[in-house]
């Protein structure tokens, strides 16, 4: 399974993206042992300039530094709040998709609801009502990014549920948690992982836009923030907004080739094939 | 000079394929005014060669050698547009699917225009023409029709008044009877013979069923993994095979009735008693829906076989549901040992689990894909609280049993061929030790020569491990061979029941006289 996974050269370079990323959000005290918020030299260096690898903003902070240490915050809200939409999600969709009837048309009808709202705005809502921190971000994201999950999860449980083989589960006997778990999510796998994996982007892209609105959580540097504080200036500097910018772009790429590689390597029938 | 020669047609498979060429140095000519029928199991490449002649074929297979002769020209050796302009007008193709052959959103009138305007013929009254020529009902009405509201053999109906349109010199009829019903199949084979002794036309017929060869062949070519083995006329080919490969596809044809045992006397397993259901649409106004089942009642003794029999949509599949609680029934009372099953719960149904199996027609669809076979085998009887190593143990005694490998155990389910995957769906419902076996059309998905070696295992277990079994099929020389006696079924309804023998000798409904007179081959008794 894991060679099937690096035989796939776009997931292996995506995976060794994802650990540069994370062994720089590691590292980030080592490297720039001092504050991202602090003043470090001259406003509006150009990168290179002035010792600042990435340049300066517009109070003399260093860029590179700002990256380094706003990619625990990017990471950590990314991969908590999907996992949290993962839980909601799935359960959700799984019970509507296998129960059917009135308890499907009562979950859908609930998660309709919620999609009905624009998401970016019930997020500004939900962090606005609650303070923005760190949990109330990551909050924020995971109740507007679950409903997706659910409807995907219950079309998929849906189609399999009427499958041959899980009919043939039924006539053993077995119960209904052990076709669940057994016969039904683990065929639905790979349109989750790549929703997954897709959802890691968004919520990224999801909290940069609310610090973009100064609604990130104010004691911690973040790309978004970033970009943010880079947005009145960008023709005076471009380097405070492309850089972070580069840096979502990247993670989000490695994320949707680690995805589809682990959709191949966890599928049996292309594992034998390759 | 014949009307089509092909000569030496050898087609290369892409690289990394089971084989090097999908057709390998085949030749036969055809006649105007005569049925060549190619027979061949699936991927024995009868189809490759009509895509061949057609000039479809897919890309990634090219002709290497070889040369295709027709009126003069070599087909091979064609331009595309050539080739645009001989098919419809001199070369006319069915297709298997009738459902996907046509277009779904042009009324029929409109499809046959179509084919005739392309080739810049006067359309005219010509649709209507060709529509009473293919006996369609109401050919007025027909034209304005959409594909849905015809059935599967009114649009197969319509292909064919479509292929014939321009007389083309050559119809090339790929499977045209596979997807359809047996009573059907008999109509549209009479109808094939009938337009093509009326035109003269040349037919090149591919079937892998040796009662539609029977049926409606002049010639016969045999085709295995690519080659032709056996060519010649259908006299020959069938009463005096030569090659092997043929020999073995005939014996393997499911021809000879069972040998009459004593009628069973045992107890009574399984009786059904006026079961109904019908499927209702969804909805706030409950609509009446379409009965599925209709006051169905029989009984099955215990080490008998009883088979039910009908055509789709006549509601075998859903009563054999309805035993196994797949589909719950709407009437009557399903009784398994004495005890009525329908009003059970799911928890008080789980004992009864143990005790009726079932195998399932497609085994491409009924084994996970994501489990190994091992787990697929070993899963009733841990679900029925045996010990995981246990039930692999088992696992492995029951895969020697249905003459699989035990290390198959390790593999997964797309590593098989379909008749090994059978087998495995097999050892899935014996891993329990039911004393009811319900088979719902567990050959007819497979190739003859699989279906009878499945057949016989079958049988080898039944009188083996003292099986009852209920064998649903709708092909009536498999019931003949496999059942002790046969329930006909017609839109829901049982319409008679009896011995085997007696009702194939002797039928006294309506219906039953209709299918066993439908079955392909009837008059032809392959040699011993």
């Amino acid at each position: 399974m894991i060679r099937t996974f690096f035989r796939n050269r776009g997931a292996a370079a995506g995976l060794v993206i994802l650990l540069l990323v994370a062994a720089m959000s590691a590292l980030a005290p080592l490297l720039f042992p001092f504050s991202p918020w602090d003043m470090q030299g001259a406003p509006f260096a150009h990168p290179g300039e002035d010792g600042f690898l990435l340049g300066s903003d517009s109070l003399g902070r260093d860029v590179a530094a700002g990256i380094a240490h706003g990619a625990y915050v990017s990471l950590l809200v990314g991969a908590v709040s999907t996992v949290a939409a993962l839980l909601v999600g799935i359960t959700l969709g799984a019970v509507a998709g296998y129960a059917g009837g009135w308890v499907d048309d009562a979950v859908m009808r609930f998660t309709e609801f919620f999609q009905t709202v624009p998401s970016f705005v019930l997020a500004v809502v939900i962090v606005a009502i609650f303070t923005p921190s760190l949990p109330s971000i990551v909050g924020a994201i995971a109740v507007v990014s679950w409903p997706p999950v659910t409807r995907v999860v219950r079309a998929e449980v849906l189609s399999l549920r009427s499958r041959e083989f899980v009919q043939a589960a039924e006539v053993l006997g077995r119960s209904h948690a052990s076709i669940l778990f057994r016969d039904i999510l683990p065929n639905a796998l790979s349109p989750i992982l790549v929703l997954a994996s897709l959802m890691v982007a968004s919520a990224i892209l999801l909290e940069s836009a609310l610090s973009f609105l100064g609604l990130g959580d104010p004691n911690l540097m973040s790309w978004g923030y970033l970009i943010g504080a880079g947005r009145s200036v960008i023709r005076l500097a471009w380097w405070m907004s492309v850089f972070p910018g580069v840096a979502i772009f990247l993670t989000v790429l490695a994320l949707n080739l680690v995805g589809e590689g682990l959709t191949d390597a966890l599928n049996p029938r292309i594992a034998r094939q390759r | 000079m014949p009307l089509l020669a092909v000569e030496g047609l050898t087609v290369a498979l892409p690289p990394g394929a089971d084989r090097a060429h999908a057709v390998h140095d085949v030749s036969f000519t055809l006649e105007a005014g005569e049925i060549l029928c190619i027979v061949g199991e699936s991927g024995s490449g009868k189809s490759v060669s009509a895509s061949a002649i057609m000039g479809l074929l897919p890309a990634a297979l090219r002709p290497t050698a070889g040369r295709i002769g027709f009126e003069g020209a070599d087909l091979l050796q064609a331009t595309p547009a050539a080739m645009r302009r001989l098919r419809g007008a001199r070369l006319g193709m069915v297709f298997q699917e009738p459902m996907t052959a046509l277009n779904p959103l042009m009324r029929v009138g409109q499809q046959l225009a179509e084919v005739l305007h392309v080739h810049g013929a006067r359309v005219g009254g010509r649709p209507l023409e060709l529509l009473q020529a293919v006996h369609l009902p109401d050919p007025a009405r027909m034209l304005r029709a959409y594909p849905h509201q015809l059935s599967g053999g009114q649009r197969q109906r319509v292909m064919i008044a479509m292929a014939l349109a321009l007389e083309p010199a050559i119809l090339i009829a790929d499977e045209p009877t596979t997807a359809l019903d047996v009573t059907t199949q008999k109509e549209i084979l009479r109808l094939i013979r009938e337009v093509q002794g009326r035109r003269g036309t040349g037919v090149l017929f591919i079937t892998h069923d040796f009662g539609v060869v029977a049926e409606i062949a002049d010639r016969v070519a045999v085709m295995q993994s690519g080659r032709i083995v056996e060519q010649g006329t259908a006299d020959m080919v069938l009463n005096r095979p030569q090659h092997p490969y043929t020999r073995a596809l005939i014996a393997a044809v499911p021809a000879r009735a069972r040998d009459a045992r004593p009628p069973e006397t045992g107890e009574v397993v399984l009786e059904l008693d006026s079961v109904g259901k019908t499927y209702r649409r969804g909805g706030l106004l409950r609509r009446a829906g379409t009965p599925a089942v209709v006051d169905a009642t029989l009984e099955v003794r215990r080490g008998e076989t009883l088979g039910l029999v009908g055509e789709s949509g006549s509601g075998k599949s859903t009563l054999a549901r309805c035993v196994v609680n797949l589909v719950q029934p709407d009437a009557g009372s399903i009784r398994f040992c004495g005890t009525d099953l329908r009003p059970l719960s799911r928890a008080a149904w789980r004992p009864y689990r143990k005790r009726i199996g079932m195998v399932f027609q497609d085994p491409f669809a009924s084994l996970n894909p994501r489990r190994r076979v091992g787990d697929i085998i070993a899963e009733g009887p841990v679900a029925h609280g045996m010990a995981r190593p246990a039930a692999l143990a088992r696992a492995g005694e029951l895969l020697r049993l249905v003459q699989l490998d035990p290390g198959a155990a390790n593999r997964f389910p797309h590593e098989f061929s379909g008749g090994q995957r059978q087998r495995i769906g097999i050892a899935r419902a014996l891993a329990l030790e039911p004393e009811l076996l319900v088979a719902d059309e567990p050959v007819s998905a497979l190739d003859v020569s699989v279906q009878a070696q499945i057949l016989a295992l079958l049988e080898d277990l039944r009188t083996r491990l003292g099986l009852t079994m209920l064998f649903i099929t709708h092909d009536l020389r498999v019931a003949a061979q496999v059942c002790d006696r046969v329930a006909v079924m017609q839109r829901g309804r049982i319409v008679e029941q009896g011995p085997t023998q007696a009702v194939f000798a002797d039928p006294q409904h309506e219906y039953t006289r209709t299918l066993l007179d439908s079955v392909p081959g009837r008059n032809w008794t392959p040699p011993a």
